[in-house]
């Protein structure tokens, strides 16, 4: 499965979209339970999910569906 | 966006004001300090209990977070262990989406100085920050919350968490002012108090500080308990300072031995968010051999109803405490003074088999009386 897929199904199971409408495009702003404790719930499902550790300088930059797939990426994550 | 970390230094203070009103500007009450320096625990050489201020500063140089630690020495399974409580994280993400990361944000890095961290507070389990402890893996549970009504007029006059609509308003006013409350809250009381005997042996002594009798009972009580804040008389003259008035600090003798000591405050609030305009009386911190529990708590109890407060709570998670309060005729309430213990935490109090009433923890604890 990509890695963009498998980031939709966390974002289903997180924030409760369907994972249609996940896109790299994707911003808290979009999402209506993107907020703290939803990226903190976010940081805490990718890291279980992907088997992977984010840094606070990543925490950060996770603002769109795009970074996060980037992030996933620099970290080994791959289709 | 691009956020970083940093230590609270006096230059940051207009932008940390600045944060502050964007807060309030959306109806917000959470605000960080307006100064840089501690809060009455700064960091003094041969000192374990101090406490660091740090802020997440965009490129731009604007706030967009704020957290302190307070760092304190802690007795876990018989050894010195220290801990740091969470204290105060605020994030712009609260205000603007955008800003979202940032909790998370002061959450990792609070963990990456010092993993062994808890929460204490946090208003209770439907409040932002427990929630976001609970989503990061933290094991969160309340504290419970002891009271003993003694003025029931003004109780019912003043209690805020019952005046929740009008019906209720209304209720508790005729309650109050027809005497009808008095009478049942004297009944309720006297149930409570029954079979509660007063030990003639004991003496209340009221002392301006903390000396070597409190190192010699914290030598003498400590083993008796999982998990502790070192309540040595060093600690608790930093936590409970000489100077500061409000502090009662009572010794409590049996036959001329010290067998434990309370700190109690006497408020008399004004528009308390629960509380009212309540002269309010906490036991909020103690100490003493679980045997002694029950004289400690009886004697707090009575050295507070002779000063004339309306009502005295408490706040005790230790089986020991909570069973002396209920023994000293304080019912149990609902409780929003939680506890919330990081991982790292929860697995070092599971490995040396501590469950949640062995650990010792009150209102002097995390940010202290400072709310009471």
């Amino acid at each position: 499965m990509a890695v963009a897929d498998r980031v939709a199904t966390v974002f289903e199971k997180v924030f409760g979209i369907d994972a249609s409408d996940f896109s790299p495009d994707i911003v808290p702003e979009d999402v209506l339970r993107w907020d703290s404790l939803g990226h903190m719930s976010l940081v805490m499902e990718l890291e279980e999910k992907f088997g992977v550790h984010f840094d606070v300088d990543e925490i950060t930059e996770m603002s769109s569906g795009r970074r996060v797939i980037e992030l996933l990426h620099a970290k080994g994550v791959h289709d | 966006m691009t956020i970083r970390i940093v230590d609270y230094t006096e230059s940051m203070i207009p932008s940390v004001r600045a944060f502050n009103a964007r807060l309030a500007k959306r109806g917000l009450r959470d605000r960080f300090y307006e100064s840089c320096l501690p809060h009455g625990f700064a960091k003094t050489p041969g000192h374990s209990l101090y406490e660091e201020h740090f802020l997440a500063i965009e490129d731009d140089g604007e706030v967009r977070g704020a957290y302190g630690l307070k760092h304190q020495a802690f007795w876990i399974g018989g050894q010195v262990v220290s801990l740091a409580d969470f204290w105060l994280p605020i994030s712009e993400g609260l205000i603007d989406r955008a800003y979202a990361p940032v909790a998370a944000l002061l959450l990792r890095d609070a963990m990456q100085r010092q993993p062994l961290i808890f929460g204490l507070g946090m208003g209770g389990y439907n409040e932002s920050l427990p929630r976001l402890l609970a989503a990061a893996g933290w094991r969160v549970s309340s504290v419970p919350f002891f009271f003993r009504v003694l003025h029931p007029c003004s109780f019912l006059r003043n209690i805020e968490h019952l005046r929740t609509n009008l019906v209720r308003t209304a209720a508790l006013n005729i309650l109050a002012f027809t005497g009808i409350g008095w009478t049942l809250g004297k009944i309720a009381q006297y149930g409570c108090g029954l079979g509660v005997v007063r030990d003639p042996a004991i003496e209340v002594e009221e002392v301006a500080e903390f000396s070597s009798w409190a190192d010699d009972l914290w030598e003498t009580c400590k083993n008796e308990y999982g998990m502790s804040a070192v309540r040595d008389a060093a600690t608790l003259s930093i936590l409970y300072p000489k100077d500061n008035a409000r502090f009662l600090r009572l010794k409590i003798l049996r036959r001329g031995t010290c067998i434990g000591w309370a700190l109690v405050l006497d408020n008399p609030l004004v528009g308390h968010k629960q509380f009212g305009n309540m002269r309010l009386g906490s036991l909020v911190d103690c100490m003493a051999l679980p045997t002694d529990a029950k004289a400690v708590a009886i004697a707090a109890r009575d050295y507070l109803e002779r000063r004339g407060v309306d009502m005295i709570v408490s706040n005790q998670s230790h089986a020991a405490w909570q069973k002396a309060m209920k023994s000293a005729g304080f019912l149990r309430g609902p409780s929003n003074f939680l506890l919330a213990a990081s991982r790292p935490l929860g697995l070092l109090l599971d490995q040396a088999g501590i469950v949640a009433d062995h650990i010792h923890l009150n209102r002097g604890d995390g940010d202290g009386p400072k709310n009471l």
